[in-house]
């Protein structure tokens, strides 16, 4: 399968049902967390919207380094209609870097460091899969219980949830 | 990049992190849940035990029908190291049908349905990477958050957890 095909299509399945999951966020709760250890839900939230930011930095960066606040700060998002729209655009940008990467990008090597360690080194297209895909879908399935904690309706992501029927 | 080699790659590296959290399934909690309509503790872990069987399912048939084959029972467990031996054996037959795949294999159509529904006809590395990989990755980090809210000191997954240092 062409890679860069698979990278999208994989995409834009997970973006809908992670878009779905944002568009609950309960913004009168915001600052709740569940335990003293966890992150709060705004900030599980926006971190989840976040993670297609990794896919547009790994193809347009070989490294990155931990140490030097690799991260724009976050926009104020005061609602979850900011919040998709954050997303959306963290969506649409990675999109784009996918489309305009040349399919030997996703071969070459991507380093993640701190400082003058090196923490990780792998494939462009193995660093997209681990620290885009399947960290959002990590953080993603977090949410997914905060929600539920916060008797929001939770939607199914890889089969119907508790709220939704089982198919006849 | 040879889809095989991926697919093998990237299995390995979030079973090991699964392994992480299984281990950890305190089992005198396991019929616990965080909320009336969450799964227990025991329902989520097996569940999580068991998604690497698509893996191996996928592969080596052509079609699943979820009104005829339910998802096989896992075994009873007594604590979170025969839970996780339990998921290594599903580990190691998920690889040995990878291994045992030619590359054309992952472009073959696979068919998900219940009865006449037709839910997915998609090719088999793509039903991998969703039902499987990222499925799993869902689930587990649901577990996470049963673990936090059990006390139970979490692993890290894509970078340390509340509970471990972040690096120097």
């Amino acid at each position: 399968m062409d890679i860069k095909k698979a990278f999208t299509s994989e995409l834009n399945f997970e973006a809908a049902s992670t878009r779905k999951m944002l568009s609950r966020v309960p913004f009168d709760n915001t600052d709740w967390k569940p335990h003293t250890k966890s992150t709060t839900l705004l900030g599980l939230a926006r971190h989840v919207a976040r993670l297609p930011q990794w896919t547009t930095l790994i193809l347009y960066q070989d490294e990155i380094n931990f140490a030097n606040n690799p991260w724009p700060p976050y926009p104020e998002i005061k609602s979850a209609e900011e919040l998709t729209a954050f997303f959306d655009k963290s969506v649409a940008d990675a999109e784009k870097a996918i489309e305009n990467a040349p399919e030997d990008e996703f071969m070459k090597t991507f380093t993640m460091k701190m400082g003058d360690h090196v923490v990780g080194a792998m494939p462009k297209a193995a660093a997209i899969r681990n620290m885009s895909f399947n960290h959002l879908v990590h953080h993603r399935g977090q949410l997914s219980v905060y929600l539920r904690l916060n008797d929001v309706p939770v939607p199914g992501m890889y089969g119907p949830s508790a709220d939704e029927g089982r198919p006849a | 990049m040879e889809m095989k080699k991926a697919i093998l790659a990237e299995f390995e590296h979030e079973a090991a992190s699964t392994r992480k959290m299984l281990e950890r399934v305190p089992v005198e909690k396991i019929t616990w849940a965080p909320h009336d309509k969450s799964m227990t503790l025991d329902k989520i872990a097996r569940h999580i035990t068991n998604l690497p069987l698509w893996i191996t399912t996928t592969l080596t048939t052509d079609e699943r029908d979820f009104a005829t084959t339910p998802s096989p029972a896992v075994p009873a467990y007594n604590s979170g190291e025969e839970l996780a031996k339990h998921f290594d054996k599903n580990v190691a037959d998920a690889k040995a049908a990878l291994e045992n795949v030619n590359e054309e294999d992952f472009e073959k159509l696979y068919v998900l349905r219940a009865g006449e529904k037709v839910f997915y006809n998609e090719p088999k590395g793509r039903i991998i990477r969703n039902f499987a990989l990222n499925h799993m990755v869902h689930h587990r980090g649901q577990l996470s958050v049963y673990l936090r809210l059990l006390d139970v000191p979490v692993p890290g997954m894509y970078g340390p957890s509340a509970d471990e240092a972040r690096p120097a």
